[in-house]
Formats: C-alpha cells, structure tokens, sequence
C-alpha cells in the first residue's frame, strides 16, 4: 500500500463529494460505501483496483501514458500486443469525439473474498461495451489489464470512469413455505408468507394475452449490513433438484431444453431462462415476485447481495 | 446478405451482418455504377477516410472530392445509436487500411425496383454492416455507407453489390408430401413433415416446431436461389399467428411490421424457415417453422435468384 505524502494528499480531494473514504487509498468497510478515487481503490472483499493509464487508438499506432500523463511504453506495447494478436478485432470509434483507452488493473473477478467488479460505466451511467483485457484476471483467478473504450468532447482534458461492485453476502436453501428462515451473513432472513398473485397481464409465451400466474413471496431481515438492508435475491429448486428453467403460464416447471441445437431461449416460453428472482428492495421487508407454482417447487435458494460503486476520476485524456 | 440457396424469411427482418460467402458468380463487372430495370442504379461515389484529422473523401478515379465531403458529413449528422441521434461510429481494425466506401443505393419504393438490395460484400466474402442512421427519408435512393478494411499495402479494392431479383410468377405448394409447386424454370417439391419436441430447436420455444424437407427438382444448381414461403390457411388467407400448437389463428392486434418472435407483446412470429446444413443447399433445403403444416392448405411460393455486381479498382487512397 501507498503511504506517501502525495497519494494521501491526492486521495483527500475527493472527500469532498461527501463519498466515503477510509484509509490511504480509498478502502472501505461498509460493503456499501461508494467511493470516489483518483488512482487505486482497495477493499477487503474486492482486492485492489488500480488506474494504469489512458491511450489514444489510430489505425497505425497505439500510444499510452500513465496516471501523472507521462508516456508508458510498456502498457503502449501491451495494448498493441493485444491487438496484433486480435487481428482484425473491430474497434467502433466516435466521429468527431476523442476516443480513448483508459487501462485499469483489476483483481481477479473470481469472487474470492465476497465481491466482484460489474461492469465499467460512464458518468451518465453508459455501460462501457467495447474493451479488451490481459491476463489470467478477466474471469479467471489473477490480475488483469483491462481498458475500456471511452469518448469524450475534443476539448474535453479529464474524464472518469466508474465501476460497480457487487457483493454478496452468502445464500441457503430453504423450503417454500411461510416460516422458512436462514441466516445469511449477519442477518437473519425468513419468509414471512406466501400469496397467489398479482398476476402479471403478459407473459413471454406463445399467447401473451393468456397472462402468467405469480405468486409473492414476502421476506423478512432482522438486520442491517453497514447500516442498510442488502437486497434479497433468488432462484427456485424444482422436483429434479435443479433451478428451475422455465415455466408454464400456470406456473409448472417445464423441461430444460436439450439438444445439438439448443441456445438460451430470451423470453419465448411462459417464462424463460433461469427463473432468477430480485426484490430490488432495501428494506426491513423485501418482496419477490414468484413465477413459479409453489406447491411444484422444491426449494427456494436465498441470498443478500447489493452494490456499491468506485467513481475514479481526474482521468488524463492526454499526455502531458 | 441471403446466405447462399436460403429459403427466405418471410415477414421478418434477419440480422445478416458479418456472415461470409463465396461469390462465384459476377453478373457485372463496373467501376462506378450499374443499372438494370430489376435493380435500379447503384453507384459507387467515391471512398473516404473518417479517421484522419481531417476527413477525406476521393471519387472512383481517386480524385478528393470536396463535394463528397461534404455529402459525408452532412449524412454523418443523422448517424443512429440504439437510442436516438448520435454520433457515427467507425469500425478500426489497428495496423489495417480504414476506408469508408460511400454508395448510392436503390431503396424499393412500391414495386419497383422489384429486386431487393442486400447489401456490399467485400473480396473477403466479408458483409459489413453500413454506418446506420436513425432515420432517413424514403427515397428512391439513399446513401449507404459501407466501412472496409484491408492491408495497409494495398492501393484498390474489390467490392460486391448483391441483390436478389425475383422470378416473375408465383406458385402454390401444397402442404403434402410429394406436393411440387414450379416458378419459372425453378420447381420445388415438399417432403415429409417432421414434428420436432419442444426445446430441441433454437427457435419458437417452447412450442412444438416441424422440419420440413423442401427439395428443388429443377435441373441446374439452387445455389443462388432463395425459396420464400408464405403459410396459407384451409380457408386461403395467409397466416399471421399461430397459437402454442402451432394452429392459424386470428393475431391479438393489429399486425405491424416487422414482427419478432422476441417481441413480449406483440403477436407471436408466425412462420420461418432455416436453410438446411450447407452441403445440402444445393439440392434442397429444411424448412423449419412453427405452423403444423396439418393446419394449412398450402405455402404461397416465390423464388428470387441473386444478382452479384462487382466493382473494380475501388481506390483506397486519393491521387497526391
């Protein structure tokens, strides 16, 4: 870790967003706390995350320079390797914006320690979609160089770069019934009931119009994780002992579908993928909304999980 | 682009971008247009470069072109993304030559012209997808904006304009086994329906589906021939939804187009085929839909045979 004078001091600014920081790189103990960096982020559950530069992308060169705008001929060489490599990878540049790779290193998105890095966004909360990565990080267990696509006004000099950061907070099978409870974390989840209804007016089947049955699933929490309630999310277990895949209009379990030519289906049966479930809520009393007939299922897995962001910002857009 | 011998989509749109073809057979060879009653004018404007500074545009003998230019970036104004008006984006390939090939292209306005254009392919067998735009006035004609990319050492391309013009006439086949339905010299025949389980085809899940061998009986190669059915029910009205077991019957609103089987709200796409595994095309294709061929009298038939138009020496650099 970074100890120095000048880190602490370039650390300090942010602090007036009225963002949590802890420590001497941004590091945080509430798995909640967003943060707001220049260089590094740090936690205990995520690992380190760490700004290794920007660079500008033309059909013949790729040049790079680091956090201060000084130029980096390594990470240069680094991104062009990836790229040679990559031959004829497609890169969709901005007419009329400066286009620019911002590089990071990241931690191993294999979850180890409870959290893992979501995707890049910008300010305005555009998904980044174009990047490329080296390294065992990606979704493997090391650290990887990763750099995302990013477009800005010509005049603009600084941009910023934000993350989310999911973490979750263990899970347990229960059975679908009222009183089923489990303790996840600190935290002691339980179904409070179980009711048919509301129905949703459409499902993703052949006949829409026919609606798709659903019940809700009321869940307790008796506490709270850095003084806020996670979000309780879920899948159900059908008869077979797997997350159920699909259902009917109805709400029965229907097969998973096999085959040579079989691809995910997005919303073509009565209700298609894995049957996930999301409150979507931070609160003492969280409700999901059930597809799936609770007398044909088995089980339902329930686990807390909620985000937190890492904004880095102050991004040089070119060298000094 | 239709890939080679398809049987067509009917009523819906196929994303078709990158796909690669063998293009055997040339019809034409020009440099800067060509003109037929089937297929309107297509004229090759000039080429430019978007990734320059400055924009450069230069026509088909390589002279810039300031009028070009200007052509370019006042289209450039009106480049689509997913969610409005935005800015262009240009594919790069880094180390490679980035050129933009500036078309003028028939748009079908009522019947003519009767043949549909489907887009440029590059010497590579390569299909890129033009520059989009969010909304463009329905001309005649419109630009199209096609990127390409070759080795940094070549000086001229090769490009393919395709288009697939219909067989005047039509036809009915009979949905029975052994049924054959002609158009012009192109005469098809039925096989036996093939009811397919529920999840065992990537498509129109999670109903039941049929393959349905079509075989041509024509003599001469298919191979640039593309079969489009359209499902007719037992009282002769054309198809517009089925319901799960794959029975016509009336949409819940209104058709538009086009329709998407992943449309959550829409009536359910009624009927599509796919081309058979490509070595067979030759001789015949597996049409697969999700109409029980038992609920239908029959398949309204029309066939139209590719046309390929090659332009030579596109020139990838303008004259110093």
């Amino acid at each position: 870790m970074n100890t120095s004078l000048s880190t602490l001091t370039k650390i300090a600014a942010p602090l007036a967003t009225g963002m949590f920081l802890v420590g001497f790189v941004a590091r945080t103990e509430d798995p909640f706390a967003s943060a707001v960096v220049d260089r590094t982020y740090e936690s205990a559950d995520l690992g380190k995350l760490e700004l290794a530069g920007a660079c500008t992308i033309t059909p013949d060169n790729i040049s790079c320079w680091d956090p201060d705008g000084k130029p980096a001929p390594n990470l240069s060489e680094k991104v062009q390797a990836y790229y040679i490599v990559q031959g004829g990878n497609e890169l969709r540049l901005k007419f009329g914006r400066k286009n620019r790779l911002i590089v990071f290193k990241e931690p191993p998105r294999g979850n180890p320690n409870g959290a893992y890095l979501g995707q890049a966004k910008t300010l305005g909360g555009q998904y980044m979609n174009q990047f490329g990565t080296i390294g065992m990080g990606g979704y493997g267990n090391g650290d990887a160089t990763t750099w995302y696509l990013t477009d800005s006004e010509p005049t603009q000099e600084k941009t910023s770069v934000v993350f989310e950061v999911n973490v979750q907070f263990g899970s347990a099978t229960v059975p679908v019934k009222a009183g089923s409870q489990a303790t996840l974390g600190p935290i002691k989840v339980k179904i409070e009931s179980i009711k048919p209804g509301p129905d949703r007016k459409q499902n993703w089947g052949p006949n829409p119009a026919k609606g798709q049955k659903t019940w809700t699933v009321t869940v307790t929490l008796d506490g709270t994780i850095g003084g806020k309630y996670p979000t309780v999310n879920g899948s159900v277990i059908g008869s077979d002992g797997q997350a159920v895949w699909s259902v009917s209009a109805s709400g029965v379990p229907t097969p998973r579908p096999k085959g040579p030519f079989f691809t995910p289906p997005m919303m073509m049966g009565g209700f298609d993928g894995n049957v996930f479930l999301a409150s979507g809520a931070n609160t003492a009393k969280q409700e999901l909304s059930v597809p799936v007939d609770p007398s044909k299922a088995h089980a339902i897995v329930l686990s807390l999980g909620g985000t937190r962001q890492v904004t880095f910002q102050n991004i040089l857009l070119d060298p000094k | 682009m239709i890939p080679i011998g398809a049987i067509l989509l009917t009523g819906a749109v196929a994303s078709l971008a990158q796909m690669r073809r063998q293009v055997n057979v040339i019809d034409a060879t020009v440099t800067d247009s060509y003109f037929s009653v089937e297929t309107g004018e297509v004229k090759l404007l000039g080429v430019c470069d978007l990734l320059k500074p400055e924009v450069e545009c230069w026509d088909t003998n390589g002279h810039l072109s300031a009028e070009l230019n200007k052509q370019v970036l006042e289209k450039l104004k009106t480049a689509a993304t997913h969610n409005g008006i935005g800015q262009a984006e240009i594919p790069m390939v880094y180390r490679e030559k980035n050129r933009i090939a500036v078309f003028d292209v028939p748009n079908p306005t009522g019947t003519k012209p009767a043949g549909i254009f489907s887009g440029i392919d590059t010497k590579d067998g390569y299909h890129p997808n033009p520059i989009s735009f969010y909304w463009e006035p329905r001309l005649e004609h419109r630009i199209e904006l096609v990127p390409i990319h070759t080795d940094r050492a070549e000086t001229t391309t090769i490009l393919f304009a395709q288009f697939a013009v219909p067989v005047s006439g039509s036809a009915f086949l009979e949905a029975k086994t052994g049924a054959t339905a002609a158009v012009g010299s192109y005469t098809i025949a039925m096989g036996e329906p093939l009811e397919v389980q529920p999840g065992t085809l990537p498509m129109f899940q999670p109903g039941p589906n049929w393959w349905a061998p079509i075989k041509s009986v024509s003599p001469g190669s298919m191979e640039r021939v593309h079969v489009q059915l359209n499902a007719v029910d037992k009282k002769g009205a054309l198809v517009a939804s089925v319901d799960a077991s794959g029975r016509p019957m009336k949409p819940a609103k209104p058709l538009t187009m086009p329709q998407y089987p992943f449309d959550p709200t829409g009536p359910r796409f009624v009927f599509t085929t796919v081309n058979s595994n490509f070595e067979d095309s030759l001789h015949g294709w597996r049409l697969q839909t999700n109409v029980n061929p038992k609920e239908v009298s029959g398949y309204n038939v029309t066939v139209l045979v590719d046309r390929t138009i090659r332009f030579t020496k596109v020139p990838l650099d303008p004259i110093r």
